[in-house]
């Protein structure tokens, strides 16, 4: 199918042109002064906990990276068989590559910084994440790869999309790098993984960008898809929250609070592009997920 | 509104409650979409004089609040319901912890949408906000 020149010019080929852009190696990211001040961290703030909490933080994203790395493909072949468009083929493509950038990333942390393999993960890794982030992700996108015919793929799609791009991207993932490059930039540990942060935050952006425009797409030509839209996050949501209060330590290392006012705010921006709540998002709300 | 202090989650509380709902224009506007009932349930604490949990029934409609009835939790038909214990309660009403983050710790309990409760948090902690306003005597400290 060719891309057209409405595709060529439309918001889905404009933030498949800003990952070419923005491309970024794990492998190039600085990670010298992170082993030795993961060591400090472990000696000076046992009590605190703080070694297990960046651990538990950067083992949900592990997992989490993995499991969405896994769970990409059949949006992809589902876009292509719904004729959806080539420029959402494009995107995604970009958003595969990315993904496994993401999983490679945290990979390497584990070996070159934890110094430990990623078995570890799954230690750390409790029903809420599991649930929310790995078993549910991939049954929903195990549905999407079997359907068939536009009119069973399209409600599977908005479901998929609003899970892996509203529920795990947009509220767990980017609300987790948000709080964790914050409580790490304010005591000004491990740069490497702040840089880290800060480059796959940059991707999930696009990445809940593109969720965002296509769940304000479908919901436009089908009203319908809103209460698929609305279920999927009543069914995903006790997890969410389970998923941050584990992070409510009697020391925590990320402000709690403002971890699930971001989540919140995640919530209501893409259930606000599905138009549930009424409420429209500005052209401005879309580019400012997509251009940090 | 009365200037006197009454326990919490009393008929003559929950009456200074539904004055000071009706009395907020902040909520008035924030609460514009929200349009169902909503029961805060207090758990059972004898040692406080609450021999059984006990449930405010607010019936709320677009920022307006046009009744607040005591009920035993049984006899609660509100489609949302939020429940805590006394010392949750307490936090939220003197504004040291915002409800939302209560339901986000575990600490009070939804029954309910969950997807429309946090659709409309801001409408959730302006109504909470206004608990603030209601003289209240906080029976441990009498």
């Amino acid at each position: 199918m060719p891309l057209t020149a409405a595709q060529f010019t439309s918001p889905y080929f404009s933030l498949y042109s800003k990952a070419k852009q923005l491309h970024w190696d794990p492998a190039d990211v600085d990670l010298s002064a992170d082993r030795a001040q993961w060591a400090m961290i472990k000696r000076e703030h046992a009590g605190e906990r703080y070694d297990e909490q960046i651990l538990r933080l950067t083992s949900l994203f592990y997992e989490g990276e993995e499991s969405v790395t896994r769970t990409l493909a059949p949006f992809c072949s589902a876009v292509s068989r719904a004729g959806l468009g080539v420029d959402k083929e494009l995107f995604l493509t970009t958003q595969l590559y990315e993904e496994a950038k993401h999983f490679d990333f945290f990979a390497r942390y584990f070996a070159e910084v934890f110094e430990v393999d990623g078995a570890i993960t799954r230690q750390y890794i409790t029903p809420a994440p599991q649930a929310v982030l790995i078993a549910d992700l991939e049954e929903v996108t195990e549905r999407l790869r079997r359907a068939e015919g536009r009119d069973r793929i399209i409600p599977v799609f908005a479901e998929s999309v609003t899970h892996y791009m509203g529920v795990v991207e947009a509220m767990l993932a980017r609300t987790g790098y948000v709080g964790a490059h914050d409580a790490l930039a304010t005591r000004g540990w491990l740069p490497g993984l702040q840089e880290g942060f800060r480059l796959v935050k940059r991707d999930e952006g696009r990445h809940v960008t593109f969720g965002m425009r296509c769940i304000a797409e479908l919901t436009a030509e089908r009203p319908e898809l809103r209460e698929v839209v609305s279920a999927t996050f009543e069914r995903h949501l006790p997890n969410v929250l389970a998923t941050v209060a584990e992070f409510d330590y009697p020391q925590p290392l990320v402000d709690i609070d403002k971890l699930s006012a971001y989540a919140l705010a995640q919530y209501q921006r893409f259930a606000a592009a599905a138009g549930l709540g009424g409420e429209v998002l500005s052209e401005a709300e879309y580019a400012e997920e997509g251009d940090r | 509104m009365s200037a006197v202090a009454h326990r919490p989650f009393t008929p003559e509380w929950a009456a200074a409650f539904q004055d000071a709902i009706e009395a907020d224009m902040t909520y008035r506007e924030l609460a514009a979409k929200w349009t169902w009932p909503v029961a805060l349930v207090l758990d059972a604490a004898p040692e406080l004089g609450y021999p059984d949990a006990v449930a405010v029934e607010l019936t709320l409609d677009r920022g307006r609040c046009h009744g607040a009835v005591i009920r035993h939790t049984d006899a609660v038909t509100a489609p949302f319901v939020l429940r805590a214990p006394y010392a949750t309660w307490k936090l939220v009403m003197r504004g040291e912890l915002d409800p939302l983050a209560g339901v986000t710790r575990g600490r009070i309990g939804v029954k309910g949408s969950l997807a429309t409760l946090m659709m409309h948090a801001r409408s959730a902690s302006a109504l909470c906000a206004c608990a603030r306003a209601v003289p209240t005597r906080f029976p441990d400290e009498s």
